[in-house]
């Protein structure tokens, strides 16, 4: 069965990254959201495993989404990528339910390490 | 008037990607020297006039402006707008007792402008691969006739922007590349894409 | 090698570990060391052994540590880092060194411990030099700023001496004509009544000639009533009338304008008095709004009673003109008020209307003797240059600003006390008047 995988990031270059980063050992489907907005009513229209989420983005920030999410019951995991990677900004993210805080650029070891905690590899 | 940007759209999202990152970079460096949050803008990428260049210079009102060049693989300036507005409060972070001397507050806009465009910059080449070293910022103070008497035609400028959250302190930072330096940019930006 | 060229560099380089200790220091920095701390400033921190500014120099290094960007300082912000003299401490104008610094982060290729570069250039002569024009440049600034202001002074000085130069020369034209015309106006008037009075007479006779037609011959009739209708009597009787009547207005309105150009030359003989401002301003109000009744008036007075030593007739005659002014700007709707301001040695009275304005390049005239945009017959053009003549008499300011479309105000301040109120207009100071 593949992984139904949310990535909303408003850079295609970023998009495209974080897909090819992805382990090749699982299968995905993906579903791609270009700003905070469009990335809210693909999670309230279908279910996801996983969202890879951006917060530098047009219309509604990450933290937006986040806290869309977090009012919800059954999130699916959320791993943050960002290039703002303040201590500050990482402790609200983490308060709103993000499992995980990723740098970018995005180092494809530390998204396998990150999947592999959160136990998909 | 608007200007055709001389990128395409795969090229600018990817530039302003990598913008982002550097200004991330930025941001975390100048807030864990000073321990306070910093909000970053999206980056703005657009080709401008001289006359554009000196109105966007002006967006924001009482403001200190610096000037630093870059030369290595790429050529340019980076030019940084700060407000007046908040600076004493990033003064007592930067560790700056008060009150402050005109010296201070000149010192202090050097150094912002020296931590966040060089990082901004820094953070942009090791991300193309390229080589620059920044110069000395220096203050200035833009003069309409003189970007009216300029000799380019149009220049791609790339628009960051940093707001220190406790305060109401932000600061702009505008690059600008020369036509050589912008065709080699997107050769590289496009090995980046290919 | 490298070392010894390090060593010998014009520049200072001395470099430090995180904890600030010395590393290295070349001879730039080693020369201006105590003779005694030159053996043994290896791991020393780098503020112990160069005092003043050790703080800032901390905090420098710490940024190029956690940042691992290099920092600038430049002498315009920080001249002296480091506790040096300058190196002609003999003959040179400052006694410590100009620096600029530059700290760079660099790393040790065989242990990768991280440590700093400072770089200390002495830039003494630079900053010699730039300061010497600076205090140059700023005496030029000065003086540039006081020759404006004397250009300034003299410009406005000129304009207002051929305000008064033109308005003391109209004005004694203006006398003169008025004497003049008023001779010819004498006997003119007197004829002209006469005339009315010879032509009613003749009239009269006409009319009795023609009411005692019927006792004449049939012959005699027709004769009397051939000469009635060759002379068109009907239509001669008629216009006599009428012609005496317009000629004795014209004439009135010929008087009125030599009477206000007797007032413009302000041969009047009335003496200095107390004179209520606050009354006067009441006066006009009610004066001009039974004739002018769209605007609405308002008056603002400080003091139930403002006094000023004066002229009344010129004074009054100064603020009804400018107040006709004012409601005739006024077409439909609008307002005009009237501030008295009483200060100390002065009084200040504001007529501020909402009316049309007048256009800038009206506005450098209207103190003109004759200029008038009103349609021919209609205004003289002499209303403000009455009231400047005579608000100058009273060695005061009348200053007019307007814009099109908003409204005009127009101020006038005199001194309360007018030492040459009551002597004649010729040569008065013109110091103090203004026409915009």
């Amino acid at each position: 069965m593949s992984l139904s995988v949310l990535v909303a990031d408003d850079s295609k270059l970023s998009r495209r990254s974080v897909i090819r980063s992805l382990p090749q050992d699982l299968e995905y489907d993906i579903t791609e959201a270009t700003n905070g907005q469009e990335a809210i009513n693909a999670l309230s229209e279908s279910e996801f495993a996983l969202v890879l989420l951006d917060l530098t983005m047009p219309e509604v920030d990450g933290v937006g989404v986040l806290e869309f999410l977090h009012a919800r019951p059954n999130t699916p995991n959320v791993i943050v990528i960002s290039a703002d990677f303040q201590p500050e900004k990482q402790k609200i993210v983490m308060a709103l339910g993000a499992k995980r805080f990723l740098r970018k650029p995005l180092d494809k070891e530390e998204l396998a390490m990150a999947l592999f905690e959160l136990g998909y590899l | 008037m608007s200007i055709v940007l001389p990128l395409d759209e795969e090229q600018r999202d990817a530039l302003q990607e990598l913008l982002n990152i550097s200004m991330g970079q930025a941001a975390n460096s100048l807030a864990q020297l000073i321990e306070t949050k910093i909000d970053i803008s999206i980056p703005k990428i657009s080709a401008v006039t001289p006359t554009q260049l000196y109105s966007l210079l002006f967006e924001t009102k009482d403001a200190f402006y610096t000037r630093q060049s870059f030369l290595g693989d790429v050529h340019g300036e980076v030019m940084s707008v700060l407000s007046q507005a908040g600076l004493s409060e990033v003064a007592t972070l930067m560790d700056y007792d008060e009150p402050l001397s005109k010296e201070d507050i000149q010192e202090i806009i050097l150094e912002l402008c020296n931590i966040l465009a060089g990082a901004c910059l820094a953070g942009l080449s090791e991300q193309l691969e390229l080589t620059t070293n920044l110069n000395m910022p220096t203050l200035f103070l833009p003069d309409k006739a003189n970007f009216d008497e300029l000799q380019w035609q149009h220049s791609l400028v790339m628009e960051v922007q940093f707001v220190i959250a406790i305060s109401s302190f932000s600061m702009r930072v505008v690059f600008c590349l020369d036509d050589e330096s912008l065709a080699r940019m997107k050769d590289t930006l496009d090995e980046l894409l290919a | 090698m490298f070392e010894q060229l390090v060593g010998k560099l014009p520049v200072g380089i001395g470099i430090v570990d995180e904890d600030f200790n010395v590393v290295y220091l070349n001879d730039f920095f080693l020369d201006r060391l105590p003779h005694n701390m030159r053996s043994c400033y290896k791991e020393t921190p780098v503020v112990e052994l160069f005092q003043g500014q050790g703080k800032f120099l901390k905090r420098r290094l710490k940024s190029v540590f956690v940042l691992q960007h290099p920092s600038f300082s430049y002498w315009e912000q920080r001249p002296h880092i480091f506790p040096f003299k300058s190196s002609r401490p003999i003959t040179g104008e400052e006694t410590q060194m100009y620096q600029n610094m530059e700290i760079l982060p660099i790393k040790d290729k065989t242990t990768g411990q991280r440590l700093a570069c400072i770089f200390l250039q002495d830039v003494t002569a630079q900053a010699s030099y730039f300061r010497a024009q600076q205090k140059l440049s700023e005496a030029l600034k000065k003086e540039h700023e006081a020759q404006r202001k004397l250009i300034r002074k003299l410009d406005t000085a000129q304009s207002q001496l051929i305000q008064a130069e033109k308005m003391a020369s109209t004005g004694q034209l203006a006398a003169g004509i008025a004497h003049e015309i008023n001779n010819p106006i004498g006997f003119v008037n007197a004829n002209l009544n006469t005339l009315e009075q010879y032509a009613s007479h003749l009239l009269a006779i006409c009319d009795g000639v023609k009411t005692q037609l019927e006792h004449f011959t049939d012959d005699l009739k027709e004769q009397i009533s051939v000469l009635f209708e060759s002379n068109h009597y009907d239509l001669l009787k008629d216009d006599i009338t009428e012609l005496i009547t317009e000629s004795t207005d014209g004439l009135t309105r010929v008087k009125d304008i030599v009477e206000n150009l007797k007032n413009f030359s302000l041969e009047t003989t009335e003496g200095t008095q107390v004179v209520d401002i606050c009354a006067v301003c009441h006066q006009l109000i009610t004066l001009i709004s039974a004739q002018y009744s769209s605007p609405q008036y308002k008056l603002q007075c400080e003091h139930e009673k403002v006094e000023v030593m004066g002229n009344p007739g010129p004074l009054k005659q100064a603020l009804m003109n400018v107040m006709i002014n004012a409601a005739q700007a006024i077409e439909e709707k609008g307002f005009i008020k009237l501030t008295v301001i009483d200060a100390a040695q002065s009084v200040t009275i504001k007529i501020l209307d909402s009316g049309c304005g007048i256009p800038v390049k009206n506005l450098k005239r209207v103190f003109e003797p004759f200029f008038t945009t009103k349609p021919e017959g209609q205004g003289q053009g002499l209303g403000l240059s009455v009231a400047y003549t005579a608000i100058e008499q009273h060695q005061g300011k009348i200053s007019i600003s307007s814009k099109e479309a908003k409204g005009t105000v127009v101020e006038i301040t005199i001194p309360k006390q007018s030492t040459a109120a009551a002597s004649c207009c010729e040569e008065s100071e013109v110091e103090n008047s203004q026409a915009t």
